[in-house]
Order: C-alpha cells, then sequence, then structure tokens
C-alpha cells in the first residue's frame, strides 16, 4: 500500500525504494516477493466445485467479500448456506460512504454523510490492480461497471512543506528533470570512460543513445532548457495559435533541488506493480461490488448479527449470536460446516474451539493504522484552476496524499476530494485520536497548503479511522515476515469443521483480491473435505 | 475512549478506568511495546521515555493510583 509511514525511520516500502534504488531490479523483484508484495495474483478461473454436497450446510461468519464469495459459491455448488454479519450491511470494507448515510465509530461519535447526489467516499478500498484477476472476474459477472482509476497523473503534485518553499511541484517537472539530471550525469561517466570496466565498448554506444533519448538530453548529451525539455516536462507558455503564439520552454530545477526535497520519494510509487495503469474502479462508489454480491446472496444473510462464540464437535458447528441492537438477546445457529472470515482482530476476542495452533495463529497478526477524510467543494477547482483531472499529490504534510476523483471529469458543479490517506506511523494514530471534525479541520488546514482554494470552496467532510471501525478494529493485516513463518500455515489450515478466509489469510493482505482468493481456496478445500465424508 | 474506558463494536477495546491490570508496571511496558491481538505494538514507533511516559499517564489517571513510576531503562531493559 501507499505511503506507508515509517514507524522505525524506515517503512518497508522505503526499504524497497532503497533497494530498488541501489541493486537493480533483479534484486528488488526478490525482496518484493520475499516481503510479499508483488506475487501474482493466482487466481484459476471460476472454481469448479464439482461432487454431491448431499444437502451439508454451511454457516459463514462475516458478509465482506471473502464471506460474499463463499456464500455465492458454496450455494451453487448445492450447500444448505445461511451468513451471519454484524453490520446492518453487506460488504465489510468494501463500502462506499454516501450523501445521507450515517457512521458511528467506536468511541460513540455519529457522523452523517452530507454529500450531494451522486458523491461518495471509499473510506476503505478504492482502486483496483489490473492484475487482481479473480476480484475482476466477479465484476463481470456481477455486473458491476469499471472506470479507470487513475494512479499517475503527470500534472498532480508532489509537495514538501520544507523544500521550494512549500511550493508544490508538478510530478512531471520532477520526473522529467530527475531522469534529465541523472542521465546527463551517466552520461558523463560513460564518455569518461568511468564505466568501462562494467559495460562493454559496443554496449556503452548504445547506452549513449539510450540516455540521450530516456533523458531528454541534448546533441552534446547535456540535459539543458530547450524545446526537447519542454517536450516532455512541458512549458512555461504553451504553444498557442495566432499572434504571440510561440512557446516558451519551462526553467529546469536543478538535480541538487531535487534530491535535497526528497520529492523523487513521490516517483517510486506509480512504478510498482501494484499501482501500475491500468488501474479501476466501479463506477459509483466501491460499495458497488458488495452492493451487487448482496443481491444474489442477500437472502442468505442475517444481519445485525453479532456473533460471540463459536463451538464445534465431531458432529457439527454451533456459532452463538447477539442482536447487535439488543444485545441481551443471544441465539444459536448450528451448521456442519463453519467458514469464518470475521477480521482477527476480533476474532481473537472470541471465544473459539479451535486447536492451540490456529488460535495462536489467530492472536498473532496486528491491523494497519489508516485514516482517510472525503471533503466536498463547491466546485472542481482542482481541475479548473490547477489543471488535474484525476490523480494523487503526495505530502509530506500528516494528510499525506490528496486524490482527485477519477470520474464526471471537466463537469461543472461540485466534488469530494479524498483529501487525506494515512498509512501507519505515528500522525495515523494521531489522527485516529481526535474526533472525526477534528480530522477534518486538519485535513482542510493542511490541504490548504497545497490547494489554498481550500478555504473558500469547503462544504462538508467525514472522515473514517479504521482503528476505531466497530466491524475491522484496524484497517488490514499487519503481518511480519516472521509471524508468517510461525503462523500462517496454521491460520489457513482446516481446524476439525472450521476453516477462516479473508485478506488477513492471503499473500495479497489489504487487497481485496486478497479476500476472494483466500476465501475460493478456502472452499475449495473444505468442499474436498466434505465429499471424503 | 479518550475517557480511557474503552469501546464496544463487534470486538472490543478494553476499559482502562480502575484497571488492576495495570498493578504491575511491566506488563503495561511489554503490551505498549510488543501490542497482543488487537493491540498493535508501539515499540518501534516510541522511544524508551515517549513509553514509559504514556505507562505513567494511565497508571496514574482514569482513576488508578499507581505511584511505582516506570523509567526509561525500565523501558530499555524490556525491549
Ligand atoms: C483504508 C483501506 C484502504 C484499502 N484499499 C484497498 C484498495 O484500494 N484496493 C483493494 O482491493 N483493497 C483495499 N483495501 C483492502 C480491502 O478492503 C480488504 O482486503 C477486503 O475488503 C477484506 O475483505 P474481507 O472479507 O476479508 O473482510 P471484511 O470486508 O472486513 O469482512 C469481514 C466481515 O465480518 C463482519 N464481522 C466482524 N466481526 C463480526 C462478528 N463478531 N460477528 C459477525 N460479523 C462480524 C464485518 O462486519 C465484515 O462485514 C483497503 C482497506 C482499507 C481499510
Ligand atoms: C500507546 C498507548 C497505549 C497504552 C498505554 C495502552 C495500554 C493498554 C493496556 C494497559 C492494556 C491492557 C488492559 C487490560 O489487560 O485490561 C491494553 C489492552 C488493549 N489495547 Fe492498548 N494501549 C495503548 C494504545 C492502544 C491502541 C492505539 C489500540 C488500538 C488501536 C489499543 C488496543 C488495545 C486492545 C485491543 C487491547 C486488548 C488486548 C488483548 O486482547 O490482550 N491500545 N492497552
Amino acid at each position: 500500500m501507499l505511503q506507508e509511514e515509517p514507524d522505525d525511520g524506515m517503512s518497508r516500502r522505503d526499504m524497497l525504494k532503497l533497494i530498488g534504488l541501489t541493486a537493480g531490479s533483479a534484486a528488488m523483484y526478490q525482496a518484493m516477493t520475499s516481503l510479499g508484495y508483488a506475487a501474482e495474483s493466482g487466481y484459476k478461473g471460476r472454481i469448479k466445485l464439482e461432487g454431491d454436497p448431499k444437502g451439508a450446510s454451511v454457516l459463514i461468519l462475516g458478509a465482506g467479500l471473502a464471506g460474499l464469495t463463499a456464500a455465492l459459491e458454496l450455494r451453487q455448488a448445492g450447500y444448505k448456506v445461511k451468513v451471519l454479519e454484524f453490520n446492518n450491511r453487506a460488504g465489510g470494507r468494501n463500502w462506499s460512504l454516501r450523501g445521507g448515510d450515517t457512521y458511528t465509530e467506536l468511541g460513540g461519535a455519529t457522523q452523517k454523510c452530507e454529500f450531494d447526489d451522486g458523491l461518495y467516499l471509499n473510506p476503505g478500498p478504492w482502486r483496483i490492480p489490473f492484475h487482481h484477476n479473480g476480484l475482476l472476474d466477479y465484476c463481470k459477472r456481477l455486473g458491476v461497471k469499471l472506470e479507470p482509476f487513475q494512479q499517475l497523473n503527470h500534472n498532480a503534485y508532489l509537495h514538501s512543506s520544507k523544500a521550494f518553499g512549500g511550493k508544490p511541484q508538478r510530478i512531471r517537472e520532477i520526473k522529467t528533470d530527475f531522469q534529465g539530471h541523472t542521465s546527463e550525469l551517466l552520461a558523463k561517466a560513460v564518455k569518461k570512460g568511468e564505466l568501462d570496466e562494467l559495460v562493454t565498448k559496443e554496449d556503452r554506444e548504445v547506452l549513449l543513445q539510450a540516455l540521450r533519448s530516456w533523458g531528454a538530453l541534448d546533441k552534446d548529451y547535456a540535459y539543458k532548457v530547450g524545446d526537447l525539455t519542454a517536450e516532455f516536462r512541458g512549458y512555461a507558455k504553451d504553444p498557442g495559435g495566432g499572434l504571440g503564439a510561440e512557446p516558451v520552454a519551462g526553467q529546469i530545477i536543478g538535480l541538487s533541488d531535487i534530491l535535497q526535497s526528497r520529492l523523487w520519494l513521490g516517483l517510486t510509487s506509480f512504478t510498482l506493480y501494484e499501482f501500475q495503469t491500468t488501474m479501476f474502479q466501479p463506477i459509483g462508489g466501491m460499495g458497488k461490488i458488495g452492493e451487487a454480491f448482496a443481491k444474489q446472496v442477500g437472502d442468505l444473510i442475517t444481519y445485525n448479527a453479532k456473533v460471540t462464540k463459536i463451538e464445534q464437535n465431531d458432529k457439527g458447528v454451533t456459532v452463538f449470536y447477539e442482536d447487535a441492537k439488543t444485545p441481551d438477546i443471544v441465539q444459536k445457529a448450528i451448521a456442519d460446516w463453519c467458514v469464518c472470515t470475521i477480521p482477527l482482530t476480533i476474532l481473537s476476542q472470541i471465544d473459539i474451539q479451535v486447536g492451540d495452533a490456529m488460535k495462536a495463529a489467530i492472536g498473532a497478526v496486528p491491523y494497519a493504522s489508516s485514516v482517510k477524510v472525503g471533503l466536498q467543494f463547491k466546485r472542481r477547482f482542482w481541475e479548473e484552476d490547477d489543471v488535474i483531472f484525476g490523480g494523487i499529490s503526495y505530502t509530506d504534510l500528516p494528510i499525506r496524499q490528496i486524490s482527485y476523483p477519477s470520474t464526471d471529469y471537466n463537469s461543472t458543479g461540485k466534488g469530494v476530494l479524498l483529501g487525506c490517506y494515512t498509512w501507519n506511523g505515528p500522525n495515523s494514530y494521531e489522527l485516529t485520536a481526535m474526533a472525526p471534525e477534528e480530522r477534518v479541520k486538519r485535513a482542510l488546514e493542511y490541504g490548504a497548503q497545497i490547494h489554498p482554494q481550500y478555504k473558500t470552496e469547503f462544504e462538508n467532510g467525514i472522515s473514517v479511522a479504521w482503528h476505531r471501525s466497530p466491524f475491522t478494529l484496524g484497517c488490514a493485516g499487519d503481518w511480519t515476515d516472521e509471524a508468517r513463518k510461525e503462523h500462517y500455515d496454521n491460520l489457513c489450515q482446516i481446524d476439525g469443521r472450521i476453516v477462516l478466509a479473508g485478506e488477513h489469510a492471503s499473500y495479497i493482505p489489504a487487497w481485496q483480491e486478497g479476500a476472494i482468493l483466500s476465501s475460493l481456496d478456502a472452499i475449495g478445500r473444505l468442499h474436498k473435505r466434505v465429499l471424503q465424508g | 475512549m479518550s475517557d480511557g474506558k474503552g469501546a464496544v463494536g463487534a470486538g472490543h477495546y478494553p476499559s482502562l478506568v480502575r484497571n488492576e491490570a495495570l498493578k504491575s508496571n511491566g506488563y503495561a511496558v511489554s503490551l505498549v511495546l510488543r501490542g497482543h491481538k488487537a493491540m498493535p505494538p508501539f515499540g518501534r514507533m516510541l522511544s524508551d521515555d515517549q513509553v514509559a511516559a504514556v505507562v505513567n499517564y494511565i497508571r496514574t489517571h482514569f482513576d488508578n493510583d499507581y505511584t511505582d513510576a516506570v523509567t526509561a531503562q525500565d523501558v530499555k531493559d524490556a525491549r
């Protein structure tokens, strides 16, 4: 995930950047796979659960994407399915907040979303990589319409409060200039013969050509203001028509200024496999996916059902649950088998009858911290004034990012910005500790340093701090390599009549694809076990 | 929650008010450093001084009155 903030001076993502910059891409790939990123989705196409389960029943706990996938497929395979869900809606973390919705977080604060019709915030998942084939296939099957999600917009900003007098810089200028300067340096080294031992004579010639092309260098291999650089980094005055229309090339930003600003840190994120084009979002909000699943399997779901205890013996599973609204009413559900997708934060607090190994695994995974703030503005000033159509600006301010809507481009009227998106680190916890209105206020104050229009155009806002989410107690499983080695297999193993699923039981944590693949794997193994009798 | 009383949803955060578990100062230090279940670890995010300060704070607030303060050295030793 992006903007994983350092909690010890260097986050995992920072470390990846460092490896990438010093050791080349092979080392980067090796490191990435061992840290649990970059693994291919592993979707093998539509699951085939062949063979008759002979009326066997399954209780599914949790109606997030893992639970919904299991419900859809198991019913189709002939099982008697029932789903228990704490919330009064399906989807879990797959969720959009729209005008009129209310949300009560832990601590008791209730916010009412006051967005205009058609506007929304995706408090959790908001983008889908092109290689998350499982999720994309379900979107296709369920008729969820997608549109491109802009991850990289060259005209969005990189911003440091400590560099360039706090003035945000266009991504395209930092990128082109950084590439130009480093290409020039490398070309100099090649020509001076400093790389003769590393690069063959034949390759040196080609390398020089490549650097010239890649870095927009002139015929003397210099990176200098001119028509050529302007073609990449843009103009101080764009070419026009008629009199006085001659373009003026923009000034180049010095290498040292770029290096010291650390803005180059913002460049790598776009090149990561997880964030490469094409990315998608459902039209109308990520929550459309959960809603589409609910159209298929909603009749199987009991809402407001808070699971408090899970028992099993050699005959079946008994699950105790309270009415989330009236906790005194305790009910019992029984089934032959159980697929439990309750997040580990919560499951670790539930009395569940499984072996010690699985129990230890359930308690071994802390959840990441994340805060999002959605801000509605009177007009789309980022488009009208700043010429930013979608994409993300990155900043060193506590809000970390501002994301512009990847929809309804170039229209008049209002819009909602993602005005803050933190991921771990002290300032994510600090924002979580604040009341929701205070988070919105901070997002406005910080954001106004990048877009002063905030001050006059703001209308209303809403904020979700994931450690205060009543239904997850956190953002997503924050596995360490050591914990994975010790506990992951024990977590995923079928224990008697119970199998766990969810993003936490995958190598794609904090992605919906992880929830779906984990669920498909779990029900595939469960089905085999059922057929064995 | 800022009152230390915890909160309840599908899971819960425990109340720190008049909390007997705080009697032993080592327990709170260890929890903050390493986390436990749904409580995230803060060992890499907070310095020894910061851990001592927050533990001393909760042990002397929220109707708790444990005056045997934890020192930064205690935290260092517990890491
Ligand atoms: C801030 C943020 C950003 C993210 N960004 C992306 C992204 O851009 N793209 C992407 O693909 N993924 C993203 N994710 C990850 C994605 O949201 C998750 O991986 C996925 O939605 C998890 O699905 P799940 O079914 O495993 O869990 P959930 O969706 O959490 O489902 C679990 C269900 O269990 C229910 N439940 C909990 N306790 C109980 C109980 N006691 N009794 C009954 N029911 C209970 C919950 O209410 C919930 O409905 C993001 C997540 C967050 C928080
Ligand atoms: C850094 C400041 C913090 C301190 C000093 C602190 C202290 C404590 C203490 C003393 C307990 C034990 C209570 C008991 O056993 O009765 C506890 C438990 C817990 N805390 Fe924290 N905490 C802190 C931050 C947090 C945060 C930020 C979260 C959530 C995001 C959190 C979540 C929890 C949970 C879920 C438990 C129960 C753990 C279990 O099941 O064993 N804590 N905390």
